[in-house]
């Protein structure tokens, strides 16, 4: 008799094991994912806010990593290399990287180009990672030599940037 | 089979509610992840955009480095520096010149030393290691930082930051109080370990917030 009973039970345990063992694997995913994009991996939307008397100039959004500036355009990001970049010896022994002559041929050529034409209306802002501080002040010259205004701010290593219209959402 | 079934007494249950059930919550929780990525990527900072403009107030200087904010006077610094050396003539400007060479300031946290380099005077100001404050210190009202600014009126001067790759914490936290206080700011990036140094015909000290 208890044999046919023990026969009978058919056991839900297994499968309410299974469920909570999803539940559990999709709510750890979701929190790793999560912190990591309100945490170290979150990126930056800049927001232009302008204050009285502060000329409006449309910002071009450019990181600066040391070697290679990432500009934002429409859509797209471009790879500039610093062309012309030339180390110099110091009379101290020290070496350190200076601008040179840029053709204007070169991604960087154009790129000044560009902005020397749209200078009235438009600047160079520099998102500077900790990797490009060292030599940020001899590239930022090169744009500051040819009438380019600019603005820089600091940005973590590997924290995505992005330049968001005037008026966007606000956090 | 179903004849068997019905012999044994047993009656096998449908998995098809159990696997309704799962699949409902299966997609509630992926609805949930999609949704807190999309939400928790699109974090958007608010600031002032940075546009670098002369500065035709007075700058005192923030030196951050080793995730530590420290603000002080160069000009009264490097003036307290020169005033023991009094003013070289011609005759004396060698032994002037050694003079200065040898000769050391150690002062609120900084020490000062020059050199005569590309025939300008060349000062340079080395914060101590464990001088300044945390980030977090900074927070504090009643943070050293905060004393120091309090001494100063921001129609008179703004406040300049001289950054290190591993200070930008600290860099941040300082430019807050600044702002609170209503100084005009301005900043350079430094590479590591590189001091603060000042000459006359240097780099201007400039303004972009």
């Amino acid at each position: 008799m208890s044999e046919t009973a023990d026969r009978e039970h058919f056991d839900m345990l297994p499968f309410i094991a299974i469920l909570m063992c999803t539940l559990g694997s999709l709510l750890y995913v979701t929190l790793i994912v999560a912190s990591l994009c309100i945490g170290p991996g979150a990126g930056e939307g800049w927001i232009p806010v302008y204050e009285k008397g502060q000329p409006r100039k449309i910002p071009v959004l450019i990181e600066w990593d040391g070697r290679t500036a990432l500009v934002h355009r429409e859509g797209r990001k471009d790879r500039v290399p610093w062309d012309g970049a030339q180390t110099v010896t110091l009379p101290d022994g020290a070496e350190v990287l200076v601008g040179g002559e840029v053709s204007d041929a070169s991604p960087l050529g154009r790129l000044l180009s560009e902005l020397v034409q749209r200078k009235e209306t438009h600047y160079a802002l520099f998102a500077v990672r900790p990797g490009g501080f060292e030599t940020f002040n001899q590239f930022s010259d090169t744009f500051r030599e040819r009438g380019i205004d600019v603005g820089y701010e600091p940005v973590e290593e590997g924290r995505p940037v992005r330049l968001l219209p005037e008026g966007g959402p606000r956090t | 089979m179903r004849r068997s079934r019905r012999r044994s007494g047993f009656e096998e249950p449908s998995l098809v509610p159990l696997a309704d059930m799962l699949s409902n919550t299966v997609g509630v929780m992926v609805f949930i992840f999609i949704f807190t990525v999309i939400t928790a990527g699109g974090a958007t900072v608010r600031k002032q955009l940075p546009l670098e403009r002369p500065s035709n107030l007075q700058s005192v200087v923030v030196s951050c480095s080793g995730d530590r904010a420290q603000g002080f006077d160069h000009e009264a610094l490097i003036q307290e520096f020169l005033e023991p050396l009094g003013e070289p003539t011609y005759e004396t400007a060698e032994t002037w010149i050694e003079e200065l060479r040898r000769h050391r300031l150690e002062k609120e946290g900084v020490e000062v030393h020059a050199e005569v380099a590309y025939n300008t005077l060349l000062f340079t100001i080395v914060p101590h290691p464990a001088s300044g404050e945390t980030a977090d210190e900074l927070k504090r009202s009643g943070s050293r930082f905060r004393t120091f600014l309090g001494q100063l009126s921001p129609e008179e001067r703004s406040i300049f930051f001289f950054v290190h790759p591993d200070c930008l914490q600290a860099f941040q936290e300082a430019r807050v109080v600044a702002f609170e206080k209503g100084f005009r700011t301005g900043w350079r990036p430094l590479k590591a370990g590189e001091p603060l140094r000042f000459s006359p015909g240097g780099r201007e000290l400039t303004n972009d917030h």
